[in-house]
């Protein structure tokens, strides 16, 4: 997946492109607030709180939530939740389900599950409804279109919606997303959508939309389902101020989102709202001292966009429901053998954990990731064999000055083949620099000679070598 | 649901397997939070910034008089209004009882509780079932709220809503921060107006 992206040039290009502009717009938000990185520093310590006390906290979230007419349901593993959803649909004869986002219904795969059983589940979110029509998962948590190409959404529409033929105009398609779906919420007999914060105190849950598509899905049928990861737990009401001041101006550079709606309750008496609480691995991950702070996610998608990485292969890349920096350090904990390669795409350079509004120390995690890999003995000899010798050579300085010496010479006299081959996987889609005549050492030892005192580090000259 | 309670106790037995300590979050300190010296004015700006329109009147009359210069308005044919002082509408909504009934609906007129200056959001708070429809499913949305009715930021804005008992009742209840017209950018990140919910949004200030 990420070769083929990565080779279409124009393609990683502009997906870099308009996720930095995501970024930036992010960047604009955070600067017209003047307390934001107290804000961050806030929405860690609400969150490292409420992860330590969730038990306590679901609880009283429960205790309130039923109160208030709620029915709760747990569990442990996506079929436990995909079962629960399935029951409550099947006791209510409902064969038209509505959705809205929710990554967490994309994790449990539920969609699949349902259409098996004879439900017609339409994703509501426009990126998602486009996906959906494709055959394809979201390959962004926030932006789940954003590697498809306009001209791609016009033939998907023109299949599946009757547009016109080779019509490509986003207002004209989205236009005709809207009378489609239309129709969708107002014959729909249920709604589901996901959970942004779910209050403890109160029993309420919260949602966050720009398209108004968790409002009207349920709003119209009378029975909603909404599925949440129990670290969507915060303890007050106040604690909403900090995450919806973060919220949209981390993940999409608006001030807030369109709709930020509270539910307290089913909508009257005569409809029901059920409340699902996932695990799904989540306690597994929090028995972790070093992976825990990455429950406090809340899923804005910031460190997607800013990461060189994703932006230039795209998140179908990553294999796996979350991609980018937060996934990379989420999937391996549900399967470490699966996702071993994620940590390793990391460059480290931290871009991820400066953007986090709940401070998540993400590059730290991946950079553990590899500690515990290692551990398990999870590495290939690929990784393992080079380090080794590495470490050889920077153990002897003479041995690293003569390898170096070689390289040098080899990289110039040899062909291109022994160093770009099928076997060097670094080498697919890059090239190797050109190879400098001298050492640092030399450079330094001749600088010294010809200025007569210190050496002034000329980085042109000493980049004369280098093609970048 | 009983069925799925060895869930739950699993779940929770987990949770609290090994004891973390939880050190106590203190409460936001206000002297760090920004102010404004004209909070109306940083509303009206980021709010219009957004794609919403926001007017400031004198009096409900005046409402009419500026929803009568649009072309959407004139022309449309299901009004439903929750201020009739207002625009008095055509639609009345105390006679139906089924959401989907709204599914023609072209404008809304519904009063909104307060402003928040930092973002341009509104909080609506409907009273039924019907109302809260209204806001989501209508084709173009008129808020009114008083300009005094405006705090700075989503703190003070929490803060209003607990004084005001917000999440303390006894059953249902549901409120909305709505922050301009639908939108998406689901498309290469082109901005359209009129995702699913309303196509343009008014708020009028009154004094
Ligand atoms: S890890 Fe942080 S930046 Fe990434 S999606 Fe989660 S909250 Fe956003």
């Amino acid at each position: 997946m990420a070769r083929d992206f990565v080779t279409n040039v124009q393609r990683s290009r502009w997906h870099d492109g308009a996720l930095w502009f995501v970024r930036h717009k992010r960047d604009v938000q955070a600067s017209s607030i003047p307390e934001w990185e107290y804000l961050r520093q806030m929405a860690s310590k609400i969150k490292t709180s409420a992860i330590a006390r969730s038990a306590e906290l679901l609880e009283q979230f429960e205790q309130n939530a039923q109160r208030l007419g709620a029915v709760v349901h747990w569990a442990s593993d996506a079929a436990e939740h995909n079962q629960i959803v399935y029951e409550i649909l099947h006791r209510h004869d409902v064969r038209r389900l509505v959705k809205s986002k929710s990554m967490l219904t994309e994790e449990c795969h539920l969609n699949g599950f349902l259409e098996e059983r004879g439900i017609e589940v339409v994703d509501t979110d426009l990126g998602e409804r486009i996906v959906q029509l494709r055959g394809e998962p979201p390959s962004h948590i926030v932006l789940p279109a954003i590697h498809i190409k306009k001209e791609e959404v016009g033939e998907t529409f023109h299949k599946h919606l009757g547009t016109e033929e080779g019509a490509s105009d986003p207002q004209y398609l989205a236009e005709a997303a809207r009378q489609h779906l239309r129709n969708k919420f107002l014959r729909a007999e249920a709604g589901l959508t996901g959970v942004n914060f779910a209050i403890a105190e109160t029993g309420g849950i919260v949602v966050c939309t720009n398209e108004g598509n968790a409002d009207l899905g349920t709003a119209l049928p009378p029975v909603h389902i909404a599925s949440m990861g129990l670290e969507k737990i915060i303890p007050r009401l106040e604690d909403l101020s900090v995450f919806t001041r973060l919220l949209a101006r981390s993940a999409t550079g608006q001030p807030i989102t369109t709709y930020t709606s509270h539910f307290h309750g089913p909508r009257d008496a005569a409809s029901e709202l059920h409340i699902i609480i996932v695990d799904n691995g989540r306690t597994e991950l929090r028995q972790s001292e070093t992976f825990r702070p990455a429950l406090g996610c809340i899923r804005c998608g910031a460190c997607m966009n800013t990461c060189p990485v994703f932006r230039r292969s795209g998140g179908h890349s990553y294999g796996a429901t979350v991609p980018g920096p937060i996934g990379s350090v989420l999937n391996p904990s549900n399967d470490s053998v699966r996702h071993k390669s994620l940590p390793y795409a990391c460059s480290l350079c931290g871009s991820c954990t400066d953007v986090c509004p709940v401070k998540i120390p993400l590059h730290h995690q991946l950079l553990a990731w590899r500690k515990e890999f290692g551990k398990r003995g999870l590495l290939s000899i690929d990784k393992t064999l080079p380090m080794k010798a590495a470490s050889l050579l920077f153990r002897h300085p003479r041995l690293y000055r003569a390898a170096g010496r070689i390289a040098r010479a080899a990289m110039q006299t040899l062909p291109r083949f022994v160093f770009v081959n099928r076997f060097n996987l670094w080498s697919r889609d890059r090239e190797l620099p050109a190879p400098p005549e001298e050492s640092f050492t030399q450079w330094y030892a001749r600088s010294r000679k010809d200025s007569g005192n210190h050496a002034q580090v000329n980085a042109s000259g000493y980049n004369k070598n280098h093609r970048n | 649901m009983i069925a799925h309670s060895s869930s739950r106790q699993r779940i929770l037995d987990r949770l609290r397997s090994i004891p973390i300590e939880a050190s106590e979050v203190e409460p936001i300190d206000p002297s760090r939070l920004v102010r404004y010296d004209d909070p109306v004015a940083k509303f009206t700006e980021i709010l219009t910034l957004i794609g919403g329109a926001v007017h400031e009147v004198e009096h409900l009359g005046q409402v009419r008089e500026i929803l009568g210069t649009l072309p959407e308005f004139n022309s449309a044919r299901h009004i439903a209004s929750l201020i009739p002082a207002a625009v008095e509408g055509n639609f009345h909504c105390s006679q139906v009882d089924d959401p989907h009934a709204l599914a023609t609906l072209d404008w809304a007129i519904v009063p909104g509780e307060f402003g928040v200056a930092e973002n341009g959001a509104v909080w609506v708070h409907p009273t039924n079932l019907i109302e809260r429809t209204m806001l989501f499913i209508t084709q173009h949305l008129a808020v009114v709220i008083s300009r005094t009715a405006m705090v700075t930021q989503m703190h003070d804005a929490y803060q209003r809503l607990r004084a005001a008992g917000f999440g303390s009742q006894s059953g249902s209840d549901f409120g909305v921060f709505i922050c301009g017209p639908s939108k998406t950018a689901d498309i290469e990140q082109s901005l359209v107006i009129g995702a699913h919910g309303c196509r343009t949004m008014h708020v009028f200030l009154t004094p």
